[in-house]
């Protein structure tokens, strides 16, 4: 009811828009930076794919052996692909053994990977023209490099501005009017609400800007965007290995870029929820601020120093943070952590802390219906 | 002695005083004006956390502004909104603008728990402020506005959430510094003035309008109290204006 | 000094005393590299023994003593291969690496291998050479091989930079040197001495300054938020109105700006002394490196200054601590200025971010072949003396100007 006042709140503070003009700004000092590299080769394999003729431009020869090229890389990434042996190798350079249990549901994960694998490969997916993603590494620019950036201004950006909205009232020595009103303390979730409204506004400014001066940096075809994620020639270097983006599901490079950003801003959200239930319990906005940024940093930390093995540090991999690390592997297998190479982890990782912050806010909402205000 | 000549004051187009003249001597000054005629503005100015923009405010004939902490060190200020550390006790907090002032720590030490009892706080100068009441924190206030054994003591709306008993208290408080100390008091409530004020100052029209004992102003305004010459003098200009 | 200790017991709250420890708790638990003992750390452990025989510097005739000592350990290697693996045709180290680099395909390794064990059993041999060598009875034999060998190769490697930055060979990075720098490489390589501390080691001078590297960002986070609230805090409470309109007036911002520093110089001594004793006294004696000096056979990896390695500690300690403090300074000047907690924190976070990156930027910028003597004391000076000259700027103004909170 009173979401438009609040929101307001926040849409004329003058700091919403800078952040998010600084954010945009260094964004695209980022891709810039990581895309420095001549763009020419790409414009020659965009003229090729249309024309089917290698263009004069062509000085680096991608477009001369492009079919030959692709052939390869179905060869080297699909056709001798064999993913048991694939994941037995990554287990054994990255992970620990597991329990049974644990054993089970991974192995389960990778017969739905076979399917998957095969599925590529027989409809053709596995053949669809890219640019060479050993040469171009667009994915890792895009998701590896920018969107993991993007997504930590953005929990900055929320939790700054919850805390601000939350504590507003108390700033400004308005709490003894407003939380006195008929309205009273249930004031709480519209400035909830309008806070992270606010967080998917500056989320969905921040990542379009940064998809379209991307987009505009490559000189794309349709065809390219329309292109599968799962192309063999779009194969990059992940980490120590390299081995094809397997999604769950078939992807456009498009249709992947739409999912990915419409994802972060509900982390965003999950980010100006988190910082609300903990308003309910801290002293102003600062104390406000501080404690979630721990929280998140000790979600970061947490997982690398508890053993997997025990429960806490089985549940600690499936935080917010872990998920914001590894968005480049977002709706595809991860190899490095076969916990994480789940169908839908990134999505039942974001509904489920919207869902415990959710459930914790119930009895802090009702220890501040009842708490003093001075 | 306190001067104030011919001090002017603007904000951005706004003026909010002009050509001020008063002089200060040992005594109890009462400032009593409408909403935003300037009271808060000038104490300001006299308090040093705002600069005149013409004339001069002068302490004992020199610029206060040159005299700087040495002519702070003699005034004591009781601000409208009066500012505290909610997690300190009275005595920390008072020994903390004693040593802010200069004061020896023994003497604020031993003048902190006398000005407590004589607010009516000496049992409670070893508790936490958060859990006071807003006429508690007043009372610290105007302990900490003495806490420096000022020549000076202004007040701005001092008596602003005290009791009616806390209230004589204070204008006891008031009469005895008024006999050896510049006492200023800005305030609405006009029997606080009428009680203990020798001199009253009317601003109007961002000048000193009246400058008097209280009697003459009755006389002047055909007014039988205060609070009718107050009604005289202001709103029978608006009712002329209008 | 009464009312900085005032002000300096208004930061060290238990809050931010809490605050700052769980911080500090999550970054030990982060890089704790350094508390266990890995094996990288052994490779100092090498390093103290050569000081203990040579001295800081290795010289030709010691180098001829430690190429002895290697002969020996290659041979002792090449006995433990013919008991162990002379059945295969395996007799020497030399065997071994051949078998090594068939197994990665370098081409003619590889023929001469397949030619001589057959290509289907490469991978075979390889891993039974793996398993005696890394994990078996010559493991001990085996590490100190490939220690002893980063120092033979660093000091045969001298005359291949003197002869580089004769070339002004581009591989090395020697195209663009000047005459000084060239002097600088030819007069410490054809001197043929190596500094113990030269060689790639995990009490390399680099090394230390990659591991500090993480500590600093943890001194400029507390230097960056630590500050931000008590300044607003005053503004917002009404307090300041007080404070401006005693005795001290606006001087006491010079108090709150002491305590600020006061308190940033504190952590960063804690948290450098820390580091510092983490890092150096584990009980591996690594403190008898201190005095080794950085330039001694160090070819491209030069210093502007001869310095010892002690002398490189504390300058990056020095480093730390003065960007620290600036930042410390701007922080409080934007706190002055913020009216609410939300633009005090909004700003300190990227401040902390940039000058994380300048000063790691710093770490790589007093290298004689790669960059301008002036270089380092530019990055170092010119933001420090900009946030000074806006500290004082601004701290004089406010002494004229109008309080109007």
């Amino acid at each position: 009811m009173f979401f438009k006042n609040e929101i307001r709140k926040i849409l004329r503070f003058p700091l919403f828009w800078i952040i998010t003009a600084v954010c945009v700004g260094f964004n695209a000092f980022i891709i810039t930076s990581n895309m420095s590299y001549e763009r020419v080769g790409i414009k020659a394999i965009n003229s090729y794919a249309k024309t089917g003729n290698v263009p004069a431009f062509d000085k680096y020869g991608f477009c001369e052996n492009y079919d030959q090229v692709k052939q390869t890389a179905y060869d080297d990434y699909y056709k001798n692909f064999d993913i048991w042996e694939f994941k037995e190798n990554c287990e054994s350079m990255f992970v620990k053994k597991n329990s049974e249990a644990a054993q089970k549901v991974i192995d389960n994960n990778y017969k739905i990977l076979e399917q998957r694998i095969n599925q590529i490969k027989s409809n053709g997916e596995a053949l669809d023209e890219y640019y060479p993603g050993t040469t171009y590494s667009l994915h890792y620019v895009l998701y590896g490099n920018t969107f993991t950036i993007m997504l930590f201004e953005l929990a900055v950006i929320a939790i700054l501005m919850t805390s601000y909205l939350m504590k507003y009232e108390e700033f400004y020595s308005t709490h003894h009017t407003v939380y006195t009103s008929k309205s009273g303390r249930t004031i709480v979730f519209s400035k909830a609400l309008a806070a992270a409204a606010a967080s998917a506004i500056a989320a969905a400014i921040i990542i379009f800007t940064a998809a379209a001066y991307f987009l505009i940096l490559i000189p794309q075809s349709t065809d390219f965007l329309k292109s599968s994620v799962s192309a063999a020639m779009a194969t990059e270097q992940r980490g120590l290995v390299t081995y094809p983006f397997i999604t769950w599901q078939k992807m456009s490079q498009f249709g992947y870029l739409v999912r990915v950003s419409l994802l972060s801003i509900c982390y965003a959200v999950i980010a100006s929820m988190i910082t609300f239930v903990i308003s309910f319990i801290s002293k102003n906005a600062y104390i406000n601020a501080v404690v979630t940024a721990m929280l998140y940093f000790s979600f970061i930390v947490l997982p690398y120093v508890l053993p997997r093995n025990n429960l806490l540090g089985f549940a600690l991999m499936f935080t917010p943070t872990g998920s914001m690390l590894s968005v480049s592997n977002w709706f595809m297998e991860y190899i490095f952590n076969p916990f994480m190479s789940y169908p839908g982890y990134e999505t039942y990782v974001c509904l489920g802390y919207m869902l415990i912050s959710a459930l914790i806010s119930i009895p802090l909402w009702k220890y501040f219906k009842v708490k003093n205000i001075d | 002695m306190l001067e104030i000549k011919n001090v002017s004051k603007a904000f951005k187009d706004f003026t909010v005083l002009e050509d001020i003249n008063l002089t200060f001597e040992n005594g109890v000054y009462g400032m009593l004006s409408p909403n935003g005629a300037g009271k808060t503005t000038l104490i300001k100015m006299i308090v040093t956390l705002l600069m005149p923009d013409e004339g001069e405010i002068l302490w004992n004939g020199e610029n206060i502004s040159i005299l700087g902490g040495r002519y702070r060190e003699v005034v004591g200020y009781l601000p409208q909104k009066f500012g505290y550390y909610r997690d300190d006790t009275p005595t920390q907090f008072l020994t903390y603008i004693a040593a802010l002032n200069g004061v020896d720590s023994d003497v604020a030490k031993e003048r902190c728990g006398k000005l407590l009892e004589r607010v009516g706080l000496g049992d409670v100068k070893n508790k936490k402020m958060k859990k006071f009441s807003g006429g508690m924190v007043q009372r610290v206030g105007i302990a900490n506005a003495l806490m420096n054994d000022p020549k000076i003591v202004i007040f701005d709306e001092p008596t602003a959430g005290l009791d009616p008993m806390e209230r004589v208290r204070f204008r006891n408080i008031l009469a005895e510094l008024g006999k050896t100390k510049i006492v200023i008091l800005s305030t609405h409530i006009v029997s606080d003035i009428e009680n203990i004020a020798n001199t009253v100052v009317m601003i109007k029209d961002h000048r000193v309008h009246i400058c008097d004992t209280i009697d003459n102003i009755l006389r002047q305004t055909n007014a039988d109290n205060l609070e009718s010459a107050f009604m005289n003098v202001y709103e029978a200009d608006t009712l002329i204006n209008s | 000094m009464k009312i900085l200790f005032f002000e300096i017991r208004r930061y060290l709250r238990p809050v931010t005393l809490a605050i700052v420890c769980v911080l500090t708790g999550f970054w030990i638990l982060m890089h704790n590299s350094y508390y266990t003992k890995s094996p990288y750390r052994d490779w100092g452990l090498l390093s103290v023994e050569y000081q203990k025989r040579f001295g800081n510097v290795i010289d030709v005739d010691e180098f001829e003593i430690i190429k002895q000592d290697y002969a020996d350990l290659c041979a002792e290697i090449d006995r433990a291969f013919e008991k162990y693996m002379g059945e295969y045709d395996v007799h020497s180290l030399d065997d071994f690496r051949l078998l090594e680099n068939a197994s990665f395909h370098i081409e003619e390794d590889y023929r001469t291998a397949a030619e001589r064990w057959g290509s289907e059993n490469i991978e075979e041999l390889y891993q039974k050479c793996l398993d005696i060598y890394f994990d078996g009875p010559m493991e001990t034999q085996s590490d100190r091989e490939q220690k002893i060998g980063y120092f033979i190769y660093d000091f045969e490697s001298l005359d291949e930079a003197a002869e580089a930055a004769r070339a002004n060979d581009p591989d090395w990075g020697y195209d663009k040197l000047t005459d000084y720098q060239k002097n600088r490489i030819l007069e410490d390589c054809q001197r043929h001495e190596l500094s113990i501390i030269s060689v790639l080691s995990s009490y390399s001078y680099t090394e230390f300054r990659d591991g500090f590297k993480q500590y600093s960002v943890l001194i400029y986070i507390i230097c960056a938020f630590i500050g931000v609230p008590f300044l607003v805090n005053n503004k917002v409470t009404g307090t300041q109105t007080i404070q401006f309109a005693s005795k001290r007036g606006k001087n006491i911002l010079k108090n709150q700006l002491g305590a600020a520093l006061t308190v940033s110089a504190i952590f960063n001594i804690i948290i450098d002394a820390f580091f510092y004793i983490v890092y150096f006294y584990n009980g591996d004696e690594i403190h008898y490196l201190l005095n080794c000096p950085i330039n001694v056979g160090a070819a491209g990896n030069q210093l502007w200054i001869n310095m010892t390695y002690f002398q490189y500690v504390l300058l990056i300690f020095a480093k730390v601590m003065l960007l620290s403090l600036a930042l410390t300074c701007a922080i409080f000047i934007v706190s002055y200025f913020s009216k609410n907690y939300i633009v005090a924190t909004a700003i300190a976070v990227p401040s902390f971010m940039l000058v994380s990156t300048l000063s790691e930027h710093l770490d790589y910028h007093f290298n004689l072949v790669f960059n301008y003597a002036w270089e380092y004391p530019l990055m170092l000076f010119a933001p420090i003396a900009a946030i000074v000259a806006v500290t004082i700027i601004v701290m004089r103004r406010t002494w004229r100007t109008d309080y109007l909170y």
